[in-house]
């Protein structure tokens, strides 16, 4: 079990109704942790489109994490 | 009668205005809008008008006019804005008992508007930059004594700008550098106005504002730049109005269509730096590869209700682009407009825009005055403005990028990389016509899943339909689990897009029996009124 900081962004936030959490996770890929929120909250975005922030570097959803690592969901923006 | 006018001049009425049962001769003069000038071809040009002075100069020299000739009526109409070739530019009609004293009233008129009135020229020439004429050379008249308003329209290039010539890193030099500097606005909304505003009071020498929409009331709470009276104007040619009052020594040019895969390239060439202030995904991708290949740097700026995205992409052509990557080296695919929430449904304070739109002039005028890349070239801000926070987030090439990866595949804009399939124009299983709903209405519990205050906002003609429905957030997502796998839901949301996504996850986790109505209350309303 992994403990890590989430923070959700713009339409994840508002779905999510939450700024950050700590969360606790089995997931290995940064992708399967999305996919656990996803089902969660009901987030309608895929990973696909989705980007990813480790430790305030932008990440490959494909990579791993570790206890106590800081993650950041970004959906892409687009208002204007 | 003396008149500013800024519509186009329906020159029967104003003679029919003039002309009585006692009037042997109607002189009338057109100053039309040539195609060139002193050699050069002019491909339209614009009138500004000092308003106060020129109204009061104007009715003046009427005055005079029919005291120094025999005449009856006069009638003259200045035309200010943008004019194109053919349109006139300034109508004069007079009526006299006689021909003689109403062709020498014209004439002396339009020789005393060309000499007295504050009213200045820009042509825009098919070849090389455009210019103000007649402005230096045009005579006031002293007797007038009013000192004070021909300096308010006369700029002191370096009393305008001698606050920032003080600050470090700007100076006489940087200040140069922003005279010549060319940047593209893309888009003159929420993001674009209060960027445009600081690129041209900073003193940026030309400046083009691409924008197709309209001016419309949604958008005065937020777009700074625009007032009631540009209702129904092209964004971009009221951008540059307002533009233009705000700092006359620069120049502004515009673009009235939208930006696409086929102008991208020839639209932004010649120009140093390019900001992205649209709304939608389709242009940001357009403009993420046209600036990368075309080698200039792109400031791309994004919002979703209290927070903002910032980055800065550095061309193909950079030194330091390895630290920069490209917008699709963060995701690589272009996701469907509708798959996030826009302005329109999502909601937007004007303060929020105007900050990151503000900041985007901050990275450009960076840019231009300083010589390493500005922050946001290396690191995307996400900005939480509820609560003052900014998270910068590293950023590197991808090497895997399908544009600035080590093997691209997009060397060139194709429209056809553009062209996804949007979600809304597939029809799921699950979504269900309001026509076919009322055939069938006894089978469904209907559910209004909009937020409360899109509700209190029901367009009037729907209400019937929403009236009795029960309401659920739709983020409410546990009590939608609860109701269960048998008796058949309608999801009804504004649009129809967030009740598809709804019911998409509903469907995915087992409940078969969520539905959702195309095109929302929208569609709705409109086939009501149909």
């Amino acid at each position: 079990m992994k403990q890590v900081k989430i923070t959700y962004f713009a339409e994840l936030r508002e779905r999510s109704g939450l700024d950050s959490e700590s969360f606790s996770t089995d997931s290995n890929s940064l992708a399967d942790l999305y996919l656990e929120l996803k089902n969660k909250y009901a987030f309608t975005l895929d990973p696909a489109i989705t980007q990813v922030a480790l430790n305030n570097e932008f990440a490959s959803m494909d990579g791993s994490f570790e206890d106590g690592d800081e993650i950041v969901f970004i959906p892409p923006v687009a208002g204007g | 009668m003396f008149q500013i006018s800024s519509e186009p001049l329906d020159v029967r009425a104003l003679s029919a205005a003039i002309v009585g049962s006692s009037s042997g001769a109607l002189v009338t003069f057109e100053g039309w809008v040539r195609d060139e000038n002193e050699g050069q071809k002019v491909e339209s040009l614009e009138y500004q008008v000092y308003h106060a002075l020129a109204t009061s100069e104007g009715k003046k020299l009427l005055a005079e006019t029919l005291k120094k000739f025999d005449i009856h009526k006069i009638s003259a109409v200045h035309r200010e804005g943008h004019l194109a070739i053919g349109d006139i530019a300034v109508w004069i009609g007079v009526t006299a008992g006689h021909r003689g004293a109403a062709f020498d009233a014209c004439c002396y008129i339009i020789d005393e508007i060309k000499n007295r009135l504050p009213i200045w020229k820009k042509e825009h020439y098919t070849t090389g930059p455009s210019s103000w004429v007649y402005c230096s050379d045009h005579e006031h008249h002293d007797d007038h004594n009013d000192s004070h308003h021909q300096d308010s329209i006369k700029i002191d290039e370096s009393e305008y700008y001698c606050r920032q010539l003080e600050l470090p890193d700007v100076g006489i030099e940087g200040q140069q550098k922003l005279k010549e500097a060319k940047v593209v606005v893309v888009g003159a909304g929420g993001l674009g106005c209060p960027a445009l505003t600081y690129l041209a009071t900073a003193g940026v020498g030309e400046i083009k504002v691409i924008d197709h929409d309209t001016v419309t009331t949604s958008n005065l709470h937020r777009q700074s730049l625009f007032t009631s009276a540009n209702l129904g104007e092209n964004k971009a040619h009221a951008a540059k109005k307002r533009l233009l009052a705000m700092n006359p020594l620069i120049d502004v040019t515009t673009v009235s269509e939208a930006l696409s895969a086929e102008n991208a390239r020839s639209l932004i060439a010649g120009y140093d730096i390019v900001l992205d202030c649209t709304d939608n995904l389709k242009t940001k991708y357009i403009l993420n590869d046209t600036c990368y290949l075309s080698g200039a740097p792109l400031v791309l700026a994004g919002i979703h209700q209290w927070q903002g995205v910032l980055h800065t992409f550095l061309p193909k052509t950079s030194e330091t682009r390895e630290n920069s990557g490209c917008f699709r080296c963060l995701s690589q695919e272009m996701p469907a407009d509708d798959c996030v929430g826009s302005c329109i449904d999502s909601g937007v304070i004007g303060v929020i825009p105007g900050l990151v739109g503000g900041l985007q002039a901050l990275e450009a005028l960076r840019l231009i005055l300083t010589s390493s890349a500005p922050t946001s070239a290396t690191h995307s801000a996400l900005i939480d403005l509820r609560t003052l926070s900014v998270v910068k987030i590293k950023r590197k090439r991808n090497f895997a990028c399908p544009l600035c990866g080590d093997s691209p595949g997009i060397t060139d804009i194709w429209p056809e990389t553009y062209e996804i399939e949007s979600n809304s124009d597939s029809i799921a299983e699950f979504e269900i016509d309001y026509e076919d709903f009322r055939k069938q209405s006894n089978d469904f519990v209907a559910l209004d899943v909009r937020s409360l205050t899109q509700r209190s906002a029901t367009d009037a003609i729907t209400d019937g339909f929403t009236k009795d429905m029960r309401h659920i957030p739709q983020t409410d997502i546990e009590t939608f689990r609860a109701l269960g796998d048998e008796q058949k839901y309608l999801l009804v949301c504004q649009h129809g897009i967030s009740s598809r996504h709804l019911a998409a996850t509903l469907q995915a986790a087992g409940q078969s029996n969520f539905y959702s109505l195309i095109g929302g209350l929208t569609k709705v309303a409109q086939q009501s009124a149909n």
